[in-house]
């Protein structure tokens, strides 16, 4: 049988009103998913739209480090691509996406997203200002470094 | 990206703690690692394999694999639902003579096969009975042609079902424990003296120990040894595998009820032959010749035709596979029919050793080596001469004895384990006639003989037979339509499908909780037909007993289940007599019933239907239990009602037919039945009338005690 090519977009979801910070980003995968055919929509048209549906799907999302993976047949992977920038909101909030990759497996996706974990982590030592916080977060890394 | 990274870090929430940050990016990392770690894979397992070491059997095979992988392949074979049936091998390969002792071995845990059954399959209908694949009736031969063969030629039966008991230990010990079991006032029993010298075959109902008026457990034959000395026999008891069980039980608790140090005093043995020993009836003129053809010449010159009836001669023959002729013989070589001489009842067939020994010859001198030594003779089909492996077989060959009014010559063969197709093959083509088990009882309807091989009104074989034809008989009758059933309760048949003795003998004012017998008292029975009732004194006709008795028609025949009356008084021999039709009170009932019921399942059938839309699903109306009461209900509605058979008909009944047909011996319907002892005396010139099943005229018949 033919083999069916994906592409994972990895994202990160930016939200625009910092105004509204109490309210906790509420990230659903059907919002997403309606939002993203929305703006492919808007961009590509009807055609556009159809294209992607299938095989369209929110494979990973995360509330609280707002990284978002969406899957898309290899091909109309283009369409989607071009459209994502032009996405301006999800559900009722107003928002950014900013993708960082893109992988043709899950598992590639993954990993890149550990090592920018890791490099984020080692910022945010950079960025404690008092030495209480540098010595928890030291703990947490080992912790990881031990976990891993 | 540095720029983006400050400026997203501006943009988070002025409150965040650096520490909240990193755990919750602590925690995503662990995550992660777990993932890549252990992928999702949806591969199978053997996808994992090197294409090299990968074959196309182990689709099915799961041994094709290396081991390490064998049961992750194994259990994800299993998931994706049951294997294939193995292919069914195709009919010449399961046929093959070779493979058909697997077949046999399959098939033989609960049906044990006879020695002939693969000849007998071919050419017979079999019906499985008392545990064994028996032939029934011949799927070529009509009933006429077989009543033809033993009134005429020779009829050949295989008995191997009937099972042996072999008792040894002192005369009077073995005769002591068996008197018990049998009545004495029936005829000779085991310790009679024509018998005790093992020249003579004997037969005896044996009853339960010492309860001679209950109904008895079957007919025996016995065969005691010649030549030995009294204070060591052996005895042979020949019974049926219906009330063999029963038997069994009775014999364990006779001789196990006394102590076991008297047991070791006594030294009485008992073994089972049960597989051990075949034998084979001939009936008919012709069957001393038929067997003739298996002796010597010298023997045949003896001639067992001459010896009496019941005699035993022990003879000792060739292998029949020597002298098998080529061709069926259809005419009869001619034998001497006086002779003075005396053939020995001695025989080797009662040593255990040397039945072994035979059994083996059997199989250490197979079919094929003879065949191919047959082969090799310069005029084919002729004898062959003796050979070295062979040993002479030891052979009994008992005369059939007089058992009721009719004898018909004939004799049985008995012979060790193993021989049974050898002389089976010999018999049948010296001009034997194959029968099965529906020509034993037309032997037995016809002259009476065999009654070895029926069972006993009164018996609990008998009486399970007779229940399970009623079953077998109201099954047939309530698939017919209702328009097409014969509707016994008008036409005034009290048991359509089975008798009921009970009934007749409660109704004639006898107390039947213990059972009723058939009167077998040789004494009592030759007063009765003798017409001197006023002999008899008022004790006998108290007990609940029935007489065994015969009827002929001169026009018409009885059937099964037909009723015996007596005329009245003044009732002119040859009238006409006619039974009105009876009221059917069941008609209007049995129609209100099939109303009713069918109303019924509509309304349940709509109320499925409302619980099945409504999605309630608290009550569950099954029609089922309903249809199982109306079934049962139905039926009884059908059967005629139990009523007093004395009083309900134009004509008193008296008794039933058990086997009623044209009789062929005798040219006129014929039936055998039994009749309450009460009423014999009032039988005036052993006239009687007798009425069909589902019919309503009354036949005169002639009636006579047999």
């Amino acid at each position: 049988m033919v083999r069916f090519k994906n592409r994972y977009f990895t994202a990160e979801i930016i939200p625009l009103d910092n105004g509204h910070t109490v309210q906790p980003l509420n990230l659903k995968t059907y919002d997403i998913l309606k939002s993203v055919l929305a703006a492919t929509e808007q961009i590509h048209g009807e055609f556009g739209a159809a294209a992607i549906k299938n095989g369209l799907d929110v494979k990973y999302c995360n509330e609280s480090t707002q990284i978002a993976i969406i899957r898309c047949r290899h091909g109309p992977h283009r369409l989607l691509a071009s459209s994502l920038p032009f996405l301006s909101s999800i559900g009722k909030r107003k928002v950014q996406l900013q993708s960082m990759y893109t992988g043709a497996t899950l598992v590639k996706c993954y990993k890149f997203l550990k090592k920018f974990h890791q490099e984020k982590m080692n910022e945010a030592l950079k960025m404690c200002r008092t030495e209480e916080e540098k010595k928890k977060i030291f703990e947490i890394m080992s912790k990881t470094k031990y976990g891993l | 990206m540095t720029d983006n990274k400050y400026k997203m870090v501006g943009n988070v929430p002025s409150d965040i703690s650096v520490v909240r940050f990193a755990t919750v990016r602590a925690q995503e990392i662990v995550a992660l690692t777990k993932m890549i770690e252990n992928p999702q894979t949806t591969k199978l397992i053997f996808q994992k394999l090197p294409c090299h070491m990968r074959r196309r059997a182990m689709s099915h095979n799961p041994n094709r694999m290396p081991r390490l992988l064998r049961e992750a392949h194994k259990s994800q074979m299993a998931k994706s639902g049951p294997a294939l049936k193995p292919k069914r091998p195709r009919r010449k390969y399961r046929r093959r003579p070779s493979r058909l002792l697997e077949e046999y071995k399959k098939r033989s845990s609960k049906m044990s096969w006879l020695e002939t059954h693969l000849w007998h399959a071919k050419r017979f209908h079999m019906t499985a009975k008392w545990g064994y694949r028996l032939p029934e009736k011949s799927c070529a031969r009509g009933h006429r042609f077989c009543h033809r063969s033993v009134a005429e030629h020779c009829l050949l039966v295989d008995i191997s079902y009937l099972c042996c008991i072999e008792i040894q230990g002192p005369q009077n010990a073995i005769i002591h424990e068996l008197a018990p079991l049998c009545d004495p006032k029936t005829g000779p029993t085991f310790g009679a003296s024509s018998f005790l010298n093992g020249t003579r075959e004997g037969r005896v109902t044996i009853f339960q120990k010492n309860s001679f008026s209950r109904g008895p457990i079957g007919l025996v034959t016995f065969l005691w040894r010649h030549g030995e000395t009294p204070d060591m026999r052996t005895l042979w008891i020949w019974c049926h595998p219906a009330f063999y069980e029963q038997f069994l039980v009775e014999l364990n608790s006779s001789y196990g009820s006394n102590s076991d140090s008297l047991i070791e005093q006594i030294k009485i043995k008992i073994t089972l032959n049960k597989g051990k020993l075949n034998r084979f009836r001939l009936r008919g003129p012709l069957a001393h010749s038929v067997i003739s053809n298996l002796l010597d010449k010298e023997i045949r010159k003896v001639f067992i035709a001459s010896q009496s009836p019941g005699f035993v001669a022990g003879v000792d023959v060739r292998d029949p596979r020597m002298i098998l002729p080529q061709s069926r013989v259809k005419e009869h070589t001619s034998v001497p029919s006086q002779c003075e001489t005396v053939i020995t009842s001695r025989s080797r067939l009662w040593d255990a050793s040397v039945r072994d020994q035979i059994a083996q010859v059997r199989t250490s001198f197979p079919d094929y080596v003879v065949n191919g030594r047959r082969s090799q003779l310069l005029v084919p089909g002729s004898e062959l001469p003796l050979q070295p492996e062979e040993i002479p077989i030891p052979l009994l060959i008992v005369n059939a004895s007089h058992e009721s009014s009719d004898f018909v010559p004939g004799c049985d063969v008995i012979f060790p384990a193993g021989w049974a197709t050898a002389f089976w093959l010999a018999l049948i083509y010296s001009g034997g006639h194959a029968g099965g088990l529906k020509d034993v009882e037309s032997m037995n309807f016809e002259y009476r003989i065999c009654s070895d091989l029926c069972l006993e009104v009164d018996s609990n074989a008998g009486k399970t037979a007779a229940a399970e034809q009623k079953v077998k008989l109201m099954e047939d009758y309530f698939r017919k339509p209702p328009k097409t059933r014969t509707n016994f309760i008008k036409l005034a048949t009290p048991f359509p499908f089975s008798i009921d003795w009970n009934r007749l003998l409660i109704d004639w004012g006898y107390q039947v909780e213990q059972g009723f017998t058939v009167l077998r008292d040789k004494k009592l029975l030759n007063t009765l037909s003798l017409n001197k009732q006023n002999l008899l004194s008022e004790f006998t006709f108290s007990y609940p007993h029935l007489v065994a008795v015969t009827i002929r028609l001169k026009h018409g025949s009885p059937r099964d289940f037909s009723m015996i009356c007596i005329p009245k008084m003044d009732d002119k021999f040859n009238s006409p007599i006619n039974e009105p039709i009876h009221q059917d009170p069941g008609a209007k009932e049995r129609k209100i019933l099939r109303q009713q019921h069918s109303s019924q399942l509509k309304s349940l059938a709509k109320k499925r239907k409302e619980s099945r839309s409504s999605d309630d699903k608290v009550k569950d109306f099954c029609s089922d239990a309903v249809i199982a009461i109306h079934k049962e209900k139905m039926r009884s509605l059908w059967l005629p009602p139990s009523c007093n058979l004395k009083t309900s008909y134009v004509r008193p009944v008296i008794g039933f037919v058990t086997k009623g047909d044209f009789g062929l011996s005798e040219g006129k319907g014929i039936g055998r039945g039994y009749i309450v002892i009460r009423s014999v005396p009032q039988i005036s010139a052993s006239l009687v009338l007798v009425r069909n099943p589902g019919t309503s005229l009354y036949m005169w018949a002639e009636i006579a005690l047999c």
